[in-house]
């Protein structure tokens, strides 16, 4: 398997099974797949970087200790995100209740990031665009944490309504109505940058 | 069980803010064009699609990747520690003791000899104690490459396992059941 080109099903399955029977080497290759989503999707649900990556080290962990309980190789994406969302959901009761604000994770200074900037945008118009989303971050951050976990997946990650439906443990129709809930409330919320 | 209807339609034409929503990076179609409920909720939605969009094709800073790749690291070195605590085979009984031998060294030395074979790909194995004195015994699952003789693979795994335990190990074989379970087709 090429190490730097993305495995196919049959290697994710060849992977699974190896971490399974304790190869270490190919569990942190499965990692290594979602690690970038599963940050983001932390980061997400917390609004908080440095306690995204204690949540995320405790998901490494968990899918480790908890890889026998992994039935497909074709979820394993689902299965990750649901250990995360569990793992999001115990650190979120257990903390103290602080002002949601995933402003904080840009950068210490309030100056707005110019990283991956397109070379089609004018300036003003990128910091515009930048500034608007991290609106839609505090946004997203003060939705009911249902709804957030639901809308993310879906507008950020792209998964499939059926994969949310999976990780959440709820039914398709109850995800539809949270996600078009959040966006009906985000909508508004926008509407000063129109 | 939360059970809850979708947000109304707050607008006086049929289609829903769903259906805007997941329409909305194509142009508009007839309707839309000449609905001006449409249009507004087009416009309105537009702002959220930018914003999300932007969010979305974010790309990783360098210090993302730092710090996804020490945070790796950490979580392996632990993984790696538990799994050379595993569990322990006995090898030989001797009168000073039995000889034990560590379950993940010879989990190593199968996936070594299994991982130099050409066309073979290894999926699900196990160590478990030999029906003979001395011995353990081997199971393993393989996926081979579309057009290769399973038969003839699984017997070069036999021998390379017979081999590998032998020479790095100074240990004997008994019982390798392996098992063909897929097919791998070049792309």
């Amino acid at each position: 398997m090429p190490g730097s080109e993305k495995p196919d099903e049959q290697q994710i399955r060849s992977l699974v099974a190896r971490a399974q029977s304790g190869d270490a080497r190919a569990f942190e290759k499965l990692l290594k797949l979602h690690q970038h989503g599963l940050l983001r999707f932390c980061r997400s649900m917390l609004g908080s970087s440095s306690e995204a990556e204690d949540v995320l080290q405790d998901v490494y962990l968990g899918a480790w200790r908890q890889l026998s309980t992994l039935k497909s190789s074709e979820a394993l994406g689902v299965w990750l995100y649901r250990i995360a969302r569990h793992r999001c959901i115990d650190h979120l009761r257990k903390r103290t209740p602080v002002p949601h604000d995933l402003h904080t994770e840009e950068n210490s200074t309030g100056s707005v990031p110019l990283h991956g900037q397109r070379s089609t945008e004018i300036p003003e118009t990128y910091a515009e665009n930048r500034v608007a989303m991290l609106d839609l971050r505090r946004y997203v951050g003060e939705l009911p944490q249902n709804q957030r976990e639901s809308w993310v997946l879906k507008e950020i990650h792209h998964l499939s309504y059926a994969s949310i439906s999976e990780i959440v443990g709820e039914p398709v129709a109850t995800v539809r109505g949270r996600i078009a809930r959040a966006r009906t409330t985000l909508a508004e919320r926008m509407q000063p940058w129109r | 069980m939360e059970v809850r209807a979708l947000p109304e339609n707050p607008y006086s034409c049929e289609r829903t803010e769903d259906e805007l929503w997941s329409k909305l990076s194509e142009p508009a179609d007839e309707h839309e064009q000449g609905c001006p409920n449409c249009q507004a909720q087009r416009k309105r939605l537009a702002t959220l699609s930018l914003a999300a969009g932007q969010w979305s094709a974010e790309t990783d800073s360098e210090a993302d990747e730092e710090l996804l790749g020490g945070l790796l690291d950490r979580v392996m070195d632990r993984v790696r520690t538990e799994v050379r605590r595993g569990v322990r085979f006995t090898i030989r009984i001797t009168p000073h003791g039995p000889l034990m031998i560590s379950g993940y060294l010879l989990l190593e030395t199968l996936r070594d000899a299994v991982d130099q074979l050409p066309y073979i790909s290894l999926g699900s194995h196990k160590i478990l104690p030999g029906e003979l004195p001395d011995t353990i015994s081997l199971s393993l699952k393989i996926a081979i490459e579309a057009g290769q003789d399973g038969t003839a693979l699984a017997q070069q795994a036999r021998e390379a396992l017979l081999t590998h335990f032998a020479e790095r190990i100074g240990i004997s074989l008994g019982a390798i059941d392996i098992s063909v379970e897929d097919v791998i087709h070049e792309h």
